[in-house]
């Protein structure tokens, strides 16, 4: 159906209460054995009272970080941030503080809400980022003002006319280069995504979220979409419990990564093999329910054979391409129309894709307002007649894109987080001992290989070793250096003395 | 605790039982990734009876690591 009166954030949801306003929205553990809820009216309701709150903390748009894993009070700070029409920049939580500060001081934030379990990195903020003028607890916490309070005290105004082509958010994407980029996205941008692909869920289904909420994959497609369909969207306490949750909340619908499906799949496997004689669609019903009807997977490349395990646990499994720069979606599956072996989808409502040069481009009301604050690299990544490059190599064939390669140096790891190896290989400057460095991917493991000074040569394993611990230290888990090659000859290059990212001939010394 | 904690890792790392041992790194010898670590841990709750949580994990790297700090828990 052809969405023609929603248009922004407000819109959305103003009309999902309209529709829905006794019905169930959000559930979350609460305690030991609880769980909290808001329906779609009451979220509403939070949603404008959040929105008059910032209205008194600066002239509109106010630049509102935060800093949670997904929660109701989290979400209900986002949505109440976009609905007031102001600028809400959600940051990666397992950030160091340092790059959480700098992240949120190049977005220009006044306002933290954050999660009292970050408690420590906040503390640090306080100090490095003098420009945030109110913290706001997600949680109540002493001496603290905390959105509790926010709630009881604000007035839920009116939803005030927005303009689609305002910006919505900020949300943080790793580039090929040096630092993360802030993708601005608007109004417009977000629904034109939410209602880009039709007949995805109805009213009666149960999503279970368990991707970050910093993530454009999981604002779209878990929260804009429940939104959309007026259905019940449960949020995963943590990504140790997702299979516990699962049983819980009995979801019908869930969006995973890669990684998420072929971590639980491997489980099943393991438990197959312990117990040979019950079928495996039994094992798999055993730990996704008898209610879940469908899975979308993105984020990152998914391979044709995980889609057909799935499948023969009965477990249908859509896919999508995309990314953050379009909202995110540039293509996707369906039940009605299933991806073959070696595509991603179909090409999206809007949407429209071209190749040049072996590059996919596309254009769309989805595609981002630009990087915030970085106008050469907004040039950059626009052709001169308006396209996204999106770094991507590969072909149309009948409306279904089919992906062949990478142009731009970044590594996807299946958990669909972005890693810039050249952010990782400049940590590695001003290290005496070092002549070249190059950051890959083996699988999943990220690999720091050097070629050290001859001159080192016999101290130069335990100064690798030393470095590599310093950088992790300073970065999330996912991101950290866990393979270390070290070389005994410089790396091939190109005419231009660049060290070429397809090195031929043996790799550096495993360590 | 050890076989007990075995039978978990196994269910998402590519071994034989036999083959893990207390000094044997999760992530750099048994290849699990991040969320393969958060989901042994969430196995490792319910198996154990104890709560994880989950800013505790940054310092865990072995599978001894992972004994300490189940019988920390466990009091």
């Amino acid at each position: 159906m052809e969405n023609t009166s929603i248009k922004t954030i407000g819109d959305l949801l103003t009309s999902a209460a309209k529709e829905r306003p006794g019905k169930v929205h959000l559930r979350e553990k609460a305690g030991k054995d609880g769980i909290a809820e808001r329906t779609f009216s009451q979220l509403r309701t939070d949603t404008l009272k959040v929105a008059s709150f910032l209205s008194n903390e600066g002239e509109r748009p106010v630049h509102a970080g935060i800093i949670s894993s997904s929660s109701i009070a989290c979400i209900t700070a986002f949505l109440g941030t976009m609905t007031g029409g102001h600028i809400a920049v959600p940051i990666d939580p397992l950030l160091s503080a340092e790059e959480m500060a700098d992240n949120l001081m190049r977005a220009d934030v006044t306002v933290l809400f954050y999660d009292k379990r970050f408690q420590g990195k906040i503390d640090e903020i306080r100090k490095l980022y003098p420009g945030i003028t109110a913290y706001v607890c997600l949680s109540p916490a002493d001496g603290v003002l905390s959105l509790n309070e926010v709630l009881e005290r604000e007035e839920a105004g009116e939803q005030l006319p927005l303009d689609p082509a305002q910006c919505a958010c900020i949300l943080y994407t790793s580039g090929t280069t040096g630092k993360s980029k802030g993708v601005m996205l608007s109004h417009g941008n977000l629904i034109d995504n939410a209602y880009c692909c039709d007949n995805e869920g109805d009213e009666h289904d149960v999503m279970l979220s368990v991707l970050p909420i910093h993530h454009a994959y999981c604002i779209t497609c878990d929260l804009l979409l429940s939104l959309r369909y007026g259905a019940t969207l449960c949020i995963n306490d943590s990504l140790m419990r997702v299979v516990q949750n699962i049983a819980l909340f009995k979801p019908t619908m869930m969006l995973f990564v890669p990684l998420i499906a072929e971590t639980i799949y491997h489980k099943i496997l393991a438990e197959k093999k312990k117990n040979p004689l019950i079928p495996l669609k039994l094992i798999g019903q055993k730990v996704f329910g008898k209610d879940l009807r469908v899975i979308f997977c993105g984020g990152a490349y998914l391979a044709p054979e995980l889609i057909r395990a799935y499948e023969k646990m009965g477990i249908p499994m859509t896919q999508g391409y995309g990314m953050t720069e379009c909202s995110p979606r540039i293509s996707s599956s369906s039940l009605d129309d299933p991806s073959s072996a070696d595509d991603v989808g179909r090409i999206v409502k809007n949407c429209q894709v071209r190749i040049v040069d072996g590059e996919i481009q596309a254009k769309s009301p989805s595609v981002m307002m630009g990087y915030y604050h970085n106008e050469e690299a907004t040039r950059e990544i626009f052709t001169e007649d308006g396209w996204l490059k999106t770094g991507d190599l590969g072909y149309v064939k009948d409306d279904h894109i089919f992906i062949t390669g990478r142009i731009k140096n970044l590594i996807i790891l299946s958990n669909g987080e972005n890693v810039s190896p050249e952010e990782l290989e400049n940590r590695f400057l001003g290290c005496e001992w070092l002549s070249e460095v190059m950051v890959y991917s083996e699988g999943e493991q990220i690999t720091a290989e050097v070629y050290p000074y001859p001159e080192y040569a016999d101290k130069a394993e335990k100064l690798f070793r030393k470095k590599v611990e310093e950088i992790n230290k300073s970065v999330p888990q996912t991101r950290r250096i866990v393979r270390l090659r070290l070389r005994d000859r410089d790396f091939d290059k190109t005419t231009s003395r660049k060290i070429k990212r397809n090195q031929t001939g043996e790799k550096g010394r495993l360590l | 605790m050890l076989d007990k904690l075995k039978d978990i890792i196994v269910r998402y790392a590519e071994v034989e039982p036999d083959e893990i041992k207390g000094e044997t790194k999760l992530v750099e010898e048994l290849g699990l990734t991040s969320f393969a670590v958060m989901s042994m841990m969430g196995d490792i709750e319910e198996e154990f009876g104890i709560t994880v949580v989950e800013e505790e994990l940054a310092d865990i790297s072995t599978v001894d690591d992972v004994i300490e700090y189940i019988k920390k828990k466990q009091g």
